[in-house]
C-alpha cells in the first residue's frame, strides 16, 4: 500500500495538538498550567470589623519570655503570620519573610510571627532559619481559638493577615504566601 | 581547617552544626541502620547552618573529597531536604541537628565511594545506563524549556485591571481568574511554539503505518535530525502485545514533542548538566548495590543458612505493660510504697506525686515496654516480679522508682518465614559495612573538617 505522507504543519500539527490533550505534562513531569498555589481569603471576621485594633488585643510572650502586644507595632504595615514548627509550608515561606523584613523594614514593614507550639521548638526554628522579626508564642489549643477571632475558623497554618498602618485589615492569606501575593497586596501599602 | 574558616562559610553565628563522622564505618552494621547514627557523633564542629545560611560560594565549599568527587555544603543541604527528617530538622535542638548532619554526611561519602566503584566496574558505560541518562537529560531540557515559557507569560496591566474590576475585591476570585487567563495564554504559546518547531524541522508523521501489525522498526515520524520508530516508543514502557493504534499515536506525540522541545532547549543553551551529574550520583550507587545484593543474597538457601546460625533474629522479647511511680527521695518512696501495700492505688498516687513528667501525665501508666529495653536498674528489679506485684524501691537517675507489671505478652521464637526480610536486611547490612570499609581503603577520602573544643564548651556559646 502506498504510504500517505501528510505535509506539516497541516495534519501533523493537528496530531500534535491532539497530543497536547493527552497530557504531555506527564512527559515533562511538571506542574500543570492551571495549578495555582494561591489560597487567598476574603475579610470575614466574626467581630464584624476590618480594624485590627477593634479586635481583642493580642498579648503574648515572645521567644525570650518577654510579654509583647501586637499594638507595640501599631503605625507600621504588619504581616501577622500564624505558623507552627511542624508545618512544612510555614518553613518554605519563612525564609522569604526574613528577606522581606530585611528589605522593607525601612519602608515600614513589620512582620510578626505567632508560633503555635512549644517555645523551645519555635526557638530552634528561629535559630535555624535566621528569623529576624519578633515571634510571639502561644500554646496550640489557645492558638486555634485566637486564630478564630482573626477569621481562621479552620485553624489553617500558615495564615497571614496584612494590617495597614491605620489598623485596617487589607488582606488575609491562607496557606503559603508567595512572592506574587506580597507584591500584589503588601508592597502597595509600604512607603517608597 | 580551623573552626573560624568553617564559621565563615556557614554564616558565622557560632552554633553546633555537625556531629562529625570522622571515624570509619561502625563494624558489623550497615549504613541504613539508624541506630548507628548516634554512634557517629564523637567530635562536634563549631559552625552555623540552616536553610538560609549558606549561599553563593559557601554552598560550593567541599566538606569531604572522595577521590575526584566532592561532598559540598549544597549536597548536604539537599540531603537534609530530601530526608524523612526534613520538616522536623529546623525545630531540632542544635546537638540533634549536628548528629543528623553528621550521619547524612557519612551517607553521602559512602554514596560517592559506591559511585567510584561503579565507574571502576564500567557500570556507567552500559547501553542501558547511557540510555537512561539520555532520557533523563531530555526530560530536564523539556521541563526547563516549558517552565521558562510559562514564567515569561505576564498579563498586561489593562487586563489585570479588568480582572480586578470584575471580581470586585474578592481575592480568591481574582486569583482564580488571573490563573485561568495565564493558563489560556500558556496553552496558546505552547501550541504556537510546537508548530514552529515542527515546521523548522520538516517533521513528517506516517499516520498510515500505525496499526496493530506495525513492525518494531517501522519509522513513524521523521524530520531533520529526528527519526522515531515503534521500538523507540516502547523503551521503558509496558507495551501491549498488539498495540492499539491509539496507544501508538499517543506515545508518538509525546515522544515527538519531547524530542523537538528538548533539542530546542539544548540549542537555546539551557544547561542541565549539574542535575544530570546529581542523577549519576544517585543512580550509579543504586545500580551497584542492586548487583551486590544479588551477589550477597543469591537465593533462599543463603537466608536459611544464616538463620540457622543466628536463630536469635527470630526471637521476639516479652512485652510488659508497666506502671511506675517516681519520687525524689528514698523516704518519700518508702512512704508511698507502704500506702500502696496498704491498698492505695499506685496509679492514683503516680498521677498526684510522680516526678516523672510522662508518668505523672499518664497516671503512672508507662505503656508497653519490651524486655531488655528499659533502664538496667528497672529491668533487674522486675525480672522476677509477678503480675500486679509491687517492686522494691529502685534508684535510677530519674529518682526512686516503684514499679509494677500490669499484664504481659509472652515472647516467642519466630520461624524463618516470619522474619525473612529481617534476615535478608541483616545479611545485607553486614556485607555492606565490610564492603564500604574495603572501598575506603581503595579510594582516597579527605575530610575537610577540623576537630574543635569539647562539645560542652562549644555548646555553651
Amino acid at each position: 500500500m502506498r504510504s500517505l505522507r501528510f505535509a506539516l504543519p497541516g495534519a501533523a500539527a493537528l496530531l500534535f495538538a491532539l497530543g497536547l490533550l493527552f497530557g504531555a505534562d506527564r512527559v515533562a513531569g511538571g506542574r500543570t498550567a492551571t495549578d495555582t498555589t494561591h489560597k487567598t481569603g476574603t475579610l470575614a471576621l466574626p467581630a464584624r470589623t476590618d480594624n485590627a485594633w477593634e479586635l481583642q488585643p493580642i498579648r503574648l510572650p515572645d521567644l525570650d519570655g518577654t510579654q509583647r502586644a501586637l499594638a507595640d507595632w501599631s503605625g507600621k504595615v504588619l504581616m501577622l503570620n500564624f505558623w507552627a514548627s511542624w508545618c512544612a509550608p510555614c518553613q518554605y515561606e519563612i525564609p522569604e519573610f526574613v528577606a522581606y523584613q530585611d528589605e522593607y523594614a525601612a519602608q515600614g514593614l513589620q512582620i510578626i510571627g505567632v508560633g503555635l507550639d512549644e517555645a523551645r521548638r519555635l526557638k530552634n526554628v528561629a535559630r535555624t532559619l535566621g528569623i529576624n522579626y519578633p515571634v510571639m508564642v502561644i500554646e496550640e489549643q489557645a492558638g486555634a481559638s485566637l486564630m478564630r477571632q482573626w477569621g481562621n475558623d479552620k485553624g489553617i497554618v500558615p495564615y497571614t493577615v496584612i494590617i495597614d498602618r491605620d489598623g485596617h485589615i487589607r488582606y488575609i492569606h491562607r496557606g503559603r504566601m508567595d512572592k506574587y501575593a506580597f507584591e500584589e497586596y503588601v508592597k502597595p501599602l509600604l512607603g517608597s | 581547617m580551623p573552626p573560624v574558616f568553617i564559621r565563615r562559610y556557614f554564616g558565622g553565628c557560632g552554633q553546633l552544626l555537625y556531629a562529625s563522622p570522622l571515624a570509619g564505618p561502625v563494624k558489623g552494621t550497615g549504613w541504613m541502620n539508624m541506630r548507628n547514627v548516634f554512634l557517629l557523633g564523637a567530635v562536634l564542629l563549631l559552625v552555623c547552618g540552616g536553610a538560609g545560611a549558606a549561599s553563593g560560594d559557601a554552598a560550593d565549599v567541599s566538606l569531604v573529597d572522595v577521590g575526584p568527587y566532592r561532598v559540598t555544603v549544597s549536597d548536604l543541604k539537599s540531603a537534609i531536604s530530601a530526608s524523612p527528617f526534613a520538616t522536623q530538622f529546623v525545630s531540632m535542638d542544635a546537638n540533634d541537628q549536628a548528629t543528623l548532619r553528621g550521619d547524612l554526611l557519612r551517607r553521602l561519602v559512602i554514596s560517592r565511594l559506591l559511585r567510584l566503584e561503579a565507574e571502576a566496574q564500567s557500570l556507567d558505560r552500559t547501553p542501558d545506563f547511557l540510555k537512561e541518562i539520555e532520557n533523563f537529560r531530555r526530560g530536564l531540557l523539556y521541563r526547563g524549556y516549558m517552565d521558562r515559557m510559562r514564567e515569561r507569560i505576564a498579563l498586561p496591566d489593562e487586563e489585570l485591571q479588568e480582572i480586578r474590576a470584575s471580581t470586585e475585591g474578592n481575592a480568591d476570585a481574582f486569583e482564580a481568574l488571573r490563573a485561568t487567563r495565564v493558563a489560556q495564554r500558556y496553552r496558546a504559546v505552547r501550541r504556537a511554539t510546537l508548530e514552529s518547531l515542527i515546521k523548522a524541522r520538516h517533521v513528517v508523521v506516517y499516520a498510515d503505518r500505525i496499526d496493530q501489525k506495525t513492525a518494531p522498526d517501522t519509522v513513524l515520524m521523521e524530520g531533520d535530525g529526528l527519526r522515531i520508530t515503534l521500538r523507540d516508543l516502547s523503551e521503558g514502557l509496558e507495551v501491549p502485545q498488539h498495540p492499539n493504534p491509539e496507544w501508538i499515536r499517543e506515545q508518538l506525540f509525546k515522544l515527538g514533542e519531547l524530542m523537538l522541545v528538548s533539542d530546542a532547549a539544548a540549542a537555546a543553551g539551557l544547561d542541565v548538566e549539574d542535575r544530570v551529574e546529581r542523577y549519576r550520583d544517585e543512580r550509579l550507587p543504586a545500580i551497584l548495590l542492586e548487583r551486590k545484593e544479588a551477589e550477597w543474597v543469591p537465593d533462599d538457601d543463603t537466608l536459611k543458612s544464616y538463620f540457622s546460625s543466628h536463630p536469635e533474629i527470630g526471637h521476639v522479647a516479652e512485652r510488659r505493660h508497666i506502671g511506675m511511680l517516681v519520687t525524689p527521695s528514698y523516704a518519700q518512696a518508702n512512704a508511698m510504697r507502704k500506702r500502696i501495700l496498704n491498698g492505695e492505688s499506685l496509679f492514683r498516687l503516680a498521677g498526684l506525686y510522680s516526678v516523672d513528667p510522662y508518668g505523672r501525665a499518664h497516671n503512672g501508666d508507662m505503656g508497653w515496654v519490651r524486655e531488655g529495653s528499659g533502664m538496667p536498674e528497672i529491668e533487674q528489679a522486675i525480672a522476677g516480679l509477678q503480675d500486679n506485684q509491687i517492686s522494691n524501691i529502685v534508684k535510677t537517675p530519674k529518682g526512686y522508682n516503684i514499679v509494677t507489671i500490669i499484664e504481659r505478652k509472652p515472647g516467642e521464637d519466630r520461624p524463618l518465614a516470619g522474619v525473612r526480610d529481617k534476615v535478608r536486611q541483616t545479611i545485607l547490612n553486614e556485607k555492606l559495612s565490610a564492603y564500604v570499609h574495603g572501598l575506603e581503603g581503595r579510594y582516597k577520602v579527605s575530610w575537610n573538617l577540623a576537630e574543635l573544643p569539647p562539645a560542652d564548651k562549644a555548646a555553651g556559646q
